[in-house]
């Protein structure tokens, strides 16, 4: 990793944290999906870091999903040695992932966002009386696979970031 | 099942909540029709094989993805270019929009891959040749991959 790519590991690692933790005692939606949305853009960017190529819009985490789906040093890392279950566990997350994406205030635009009240200019909704639709598709099976794969990511990331 | 036009008005006149759980189904039901055009990549794949398994990998795990330029053109050898149209990205000026290597490492291959990420304003104006594509790209001989023709 380089120097911008260590800056932002860390602070995924530290907001990944603070997520389990937050899980792990109950706290509402909202805070966990705030957090879960935080780490992984820095993580994306951590990663993206790598080709200066981080700057640009809160859309990290898919445009990492996109590099990483041609990159067998991250595939082998994982644990992946074959291409297809890589293909498929890549797919399968997918649109999860863009959800989870999606939370980013800026990104959410008049929709739900786990941190302010909206829409923006005529607020109608506090995301700690909202039932997130991600969240509920977080407690399926699909949810605890994209999970899997963060915890992964986070332990494996030093070595083929 | 209503047809296209049919099932936009109806989701038009969806409430907040419901219009957003449509939206989240409409993503994964896009993201399982491009998997089920992505297939596996060829052995020896040459670098139009390459190119194509790639735009269509990008067009099934990014959502944010609506159209992907395969410009071989005068390009290296070994080198692949892509343009794709990113609904999520922000938008800079035509000054600040240049060509990514995304670092592409695939065993057995040996392609450097380049992709220009734009905004739909700004594929709108390249391939209506509006605007500027990164010194020696060209529009010539592309191939397009998107919805719903992928």
């Amino acid at each position: 990793m380089n120097e911008q790519q260590r800056l932002f590991f860390a602070q995924a690692q530290s907001d990944y944290r603070v997520l389990q933790l937050l899980r792990s005692r109950g706290e509402p939606a909202c805070q966990v999906l705030h957090y879960l949305q935080m780490s992984t853009e820095k993580l994306a960017r951590a990663y993206l870091w790598k080709q200066d190529d981080a700057k640009r819009s809160h859309a990290a985490f898919s445009k990492f999903l996109r590099s990483i789906a041609g990159d067998d040093r991250v595939r082998f890392e994982l644990g992946y040695t074959r291409r297809d279950q890589w293909d498929a566990k890549l797919d399968g997350i997918a649109s999860l992932a863009a959800s989870v994406q999606q939370l980013a205030p800026d990104l959410a635009g008049d929709g739900p966002n786990p941190e302010y009240p909206w829409p923006p200019d005529h607020p109608g909704h506090a995301p700690v009386e909202f039932e997130f639709p991600v969240w509920e598709e977080l407690q399926k099976s699909n949810g605890r696979v994209l999970l899997d794969f963060l915890d992964k990511l986070f332990v494996h990331a030093p070595r083929c970031f | 099942m209503s047809d296209p036009h049919q099932l936009a008005q109806q989701a038009g006149s969806l409430d907040d909540q419901q219009w957003r759980v449509f939206l989240d189904d409409l993503s994964k039901a896009r993201s399982q029709r491009g998997r089920s055009t992505v297939g596996e990549l060829p052995r020896n794949a040459n670098r139009d094989q390459v190119a194509a398994w790639i735009a269509r990998k990008h067009l099934a795990v990014d959502p944010g993805i609506a159209d992907v330029l395969y410009l071989p053109k005068d390009a290296p050898e070994r080198e692949i270019r892509l343009v794709e149209a990113n609904t999520l990205l922000t938008a800079l000026s035509d000054e600040e929009v240049t060509p990514v290597d995304f670092g592409l490492n695939i065993e057995g291959l040996n392609f450097k891959l380049l992709v220009l990420d734009v905004t739909p304003d700004q594929w709108k104006a390249i391939v209506e040749g509006r605007s500027q594509l990164p010194p020696g790209w060209i529009l010539d001989g592309n191939q397009r991959f998107g919805y719903p023709s992928a």
